[in-house]
């Protein structure tokens, strides 16, 4: 296309002319991307303090008393074979003791080595998805060898269903965000469409193509898209680092995600969603104009 | 080459303008369109555009017949003719020479065929000197031949004026259709739908006389006034 340099030209023109409401535009269109991407953000943190939890989150499965060693290791075994166990460590009864060693006296913790042991073998198994914790943790009860399972299963599941939430309600708030962005753009749009109307009709009077008809407005969009883009990526940095700072880059103990790990994705978001929406917002306008009035010249 | 084979045109609000239309006009002609207004004149221009399509019967123009033409396929139709307009129809914040290549730029020129073209075609109608000019700052005559130039400039095998001298006065219009008269010569098929009945008389060209849907008059050039 040797006019690309033009429409390209033409659409920069237009925004510049409109430079009022294309401000305008910019303005909401970066407050949507800001929101979307703040609620991105902070699902992309929940999700990975609830990671750290859930790998914190360890279920410990205690043999039966009178188990032989072939017995324990065939529990072993058989927690192993559960898909949804991610980890299982060995915890012999000895290992156990030799932890509780300052709580007794040197005296009393001689006498209950051995035979005299009071403590139990045990596993220590850590899961995959922690929706599934009570149903995991019901097959390892189910084990023959199992005597006991310790676990902390409300925490588990109370995060595993606030995650769902968030991100169920993070969605629908990224839907309607998107459709308020279409909307602003394609008035925008409008806007230019309706005071470039002569320039339309004398381009479709000579026998422009729609395609050339429609590209510097393609343009406009994409330009003003890009433009909040930019602009949202900017704030975003700063307000991240701002408020990962706030919280010295942890909650609960948990590591916060860091900007740098992000940047790239956050960008591409950012540029891709916008220019995208520019486009889209402006095609729908002209399209609409195309079909019920510009078709006429005179 | 424009042909209509008994071509009805009825509005959707039942308003009957064009009847039983019947008419060839050949390749190079020089073709007079009056009537009063509303006797069919617009429609039958927009028949001609494809802005409008017949109810029945079929028109046929440089090639095309327009009942089998794709919407997409429209520009096509367009770049065979240049229009001119009773209102000039001039973007206000170009200059004359951006005016005339804006039309060769969005049906793709490149530069240097724009540099090229439009100081010629703007040297056919006189106004070589005004090409950093803008509209406001011309005379009405020159601003309908800003609008020729930009009409010619694609060099389409035809031009339809609508009114071109309506908003021109008497002195200028008789200038622009020298110019009109001109292109024709140099082979291009002239359409020009006036009321100005003088311009008519004076040339002495094919007229087509419409009234009220119909053709009811079709004087061969120079030939006696029905």
């Amino acid at each position: 296309m040797r006019n690309f340099g033009y429409l390209i030209r033409e659409g920069f023109r237009s925004v510049w002319k409109n430079r009022l409401m294309a401000m305008a535009s910019i303005c909401v269109l970066v407050a949507c991307i800001l929101i979307t991407g703040a609620a991105s953000l902070a699902f992309v943190n929940i999700n990975s303090v609830f990671e750290q939890v859930g790998h914190q989150n360890v279920v410990i499965a205690y043999a039966q008393k009178d188990a032989t060693a072939e017995e324990v290791t065939q529990m072993g075994a058989d927690i192993q074979a559960i898909s949804n166990v991610s980890g299982v460590e060995f915890l012999s009864k000895d290992d156990i003791l030799e932890r509780y060693k300052g709580s007794f006296s040197e005296e009393l913790f001689a006498q209950l080595q051995g035979e005299n042991n009071p403590m139990q073998d045990a596993y220590v198994i850590t899961f995959y998805d922690l929706e599934l914790f009570s149903e995991t943790l019901s097959q390892i009860e189910a084990l023959p060898q199992t005597e006991s399972v310790s676990a902390d299963d409300g925490l588990a599941e109370k995060l595993a269903q606030l995650r769902n939430i968030l991100m169920i309600a993070g969605v629908v708030v990224v839907v309607l965000l998107v459709l308020v962005s279409l909307f602003i753009i394609s008035n925008t749009i409008k806007l230019t469409v309706y005071s470039r109307r002569l320039e339309i009709a004398i381009m479709k009077a000579v026998g422009a193509t729609n395609f050339f008809i429609r590209m510097p407005f393609v343009v406009e969009g994409a330009v003003l898209g890009l433009a909040s883009a930019l602009l949202s990526y900017g704030i975003t940095w700063l307000a991240y680092d701002k408020v990962l700072g706030m919280f010295d880059g942890a909650v609960l103990g948990m590591d916060l995600v860091a900007f740098d790990t992000l940047w790239w994705i956050v960008l591409a978001a950012y540029v891709i969603g916008g220019v995208l929406t520019g486009v889209l917002g402006s095609g729908i306008s002209m399209g609409r104009y195309l079909k019920d009035e510009g078709g006429a010249p005179i | 080459m424009i042909e209509f084979n008994g071509v009805h045109k009825v509005y959707d609000n039942g308003k009957e303008a064009l009847r039983d239309v019947n008419i060839r006009i050949e390749k190079g002609e020089f073709v007079f369109i009056v009537g009063e207004s509303g006797a069919g004149k617009s429609t039958f221009l927009k028949l001609i555009m494809h802005e409008e399509s017949p109810t029945v019967g079929e028109v046929v123009v440089n090639g095309f017949k327009l009942s089998k033409l794709r919407r997409r396929h429209e520009p096509k139709l367009r770049r065979t003719m240049g229009i001119v307009f009773q209102d000039f129809r001039l973007i206000q914040t170009m200059t004359v020479f951006d005016n005339v290549a804006f039309a060769m730029r969005v049906v793709g020129a490149s530069n240097r065929e724009i540099h090229k073209r439009v100081p010629y075609v703007l040297s056919l109608v006189g106004l070589q000197d005004k090409m950093k000019n803008y509209p406001k700052e011309l005379s009405g005559g020159e601003q309908q031949r800003v609008s020729l130039a930009r009409a010619l400039v694609n060099n389409p095998s035809m031009i339809v004026a609508d009114e071109p001298t309506g908003n021109v006065d008497p002195a200028m219009s008789h200038e622009i259709m020298q110019l009109l008269i001109e292109i024709n010569r140099l082979g291009t098929t002239v359409l020009v739908v006036t009321h100005a009945q003088e311009l008519v008389e004076k040339f002495k060209k094919r007229t087509i006389r419409i009234s009220d849907g119909t053709v009811i008059a079709d004087v061969p050039e120079g030939g006696e006034p029905a």
